[in-house]
């Protein structure tokens, strides 16, 4: 019994005690990686900084010490990268945690002088999305060389690995959904009035919503493993019935308004 | 399986039409029939939440 579990857990992909010992890229490749993964570091910090501490130090407003401080946010930022390879912890704390602080600091500085408030609502969203590019960059596990991953323990830097992949049918049945929704949403920026505009949108918000909600629990449903085993019967009974009368009367009753109409 | 699925996805979608005509009746300034396009997708809706209920089984 215990050897069958064991057999099975074996063929569910499920992370064992032992290490696998995985063959070490060659020297070359692996060093080009290093180099990708600092280099992506480094230029998402860059274009955060210049987007959005770039007025800081460009503003004539802004006072000595923002100037500085943002400065120093930018040294933080390349030396965090430049030290990520052969020190990661440090390279992390100053890239991530020096970086940012700084950055904050600079726009408390800079906020005093009034230099936010003259930035523009474009450059702001630019910056949202340097930003996020920034925090996707230095995220675990892609600021980490993949050869780096690829040795280390199972669960420590790849996380959980997935039991079984995705049945098609759940993906097809959660991709309808999310296509239902995005056709609520855009039909209700038709709404040429105002007031009735607001009740489509927040209507269409709604209904989006139920659509999701709706189809991501028929697709969990439907991809169950067990789902084949389960008895061959419609699933309708007389609430389904009920329901459907009601609905079926609602449209007669529309048609037979618009007729009156 | 498959067929049975299709049950409550036939609901969704009948679902998802009745919300789009009742936003296209809301555009046209004909309230009334905006409300009843609701009703009838709410109906569905329900009616898609209970076949799914009886699809996932006791």
């Amino acid at each position: 019994m215990a050897e069958e579990r064991a057999s099975r857990t074996e063929e569910q992909g499920a992370p064992s005690s032992s290490p696998v010992a995985l063959p070490s890229p060659p020297r070359a490749w692996a060093t080009l990686q290093t180099r990708a993964v600092v280099a992506r570091c480094a230029v998402t910090g860059v274009v955060a900084w210049t987007v959005t501490l770039g007025p800081v130090l460009a503003s004539a407003r802004s006072p000595a010490s923002a100037r500085v401080v943002a400065s120093a946010s930018l040294a933080m930022a390349l030396g965090g990268t430049l030290l990520l390879a052969r020190r990661p912890k440090l390279g992390r704390a100053l890239g991530i945690g020096a970086f940012v602080a700084l950055a904050c600091l600079s726009w408390g500085l800079a906020s005093e002088a009034g230099v936010l408030a003259a930035v523009d609502p474009v450059r702001g969203l630019f910056g949202v999305v340097a930003w996020a590019l920034y925090a996707a960059a230095w995220s675990h596990p892609w600021s980490v060389p993949d050869h780096s991953l690829s040795a280390a323990p199972e669960g420590e830097a790849r996380g959980l690995s997935p039991r079984r992949p995705a049945p098609r049918a759940a993906l097809a049945m959660g991709a309808l959904g999310g296509l239902a929704a995005l056709t609520c949403l855009a039909v209700s920026y038709l709404i040429e009035d105002r007031t009735r505009a607001l009740v489509g949108r927040a209507t269409a918000i709604v209904a989006s919503i139920l659509l999701i909600s709706h189809a991501a629990a028929l697709a969990v449903v439907g991809g169950r493993d067990d789902a084949a085993a389960s008895p061959e019967r419609l699933p309708v009974d007389g609430k389904v019935a009920r329901l459907l009368f009601a609905a079926a009367m609602l449209v007669g009753a529309t048609f037979a308004l618009a007729r009156l109409r | 399986m498959l067929s049975r699925v299709l049950v409550p996805l036939a609901f969704l979608a009948l679902a998802t039409c009745a919300f789009v005509w009742s936003l296209h009746e809301l555009a046209e300034a004909r309230d009334v029939f905006a409300v009843l396009g609701i009703a009838v997708a709410a109906l569905l809706l329900q009616a898609a939440h209970r076949a799914t209920r009886l699809l996932e089984g006791p």
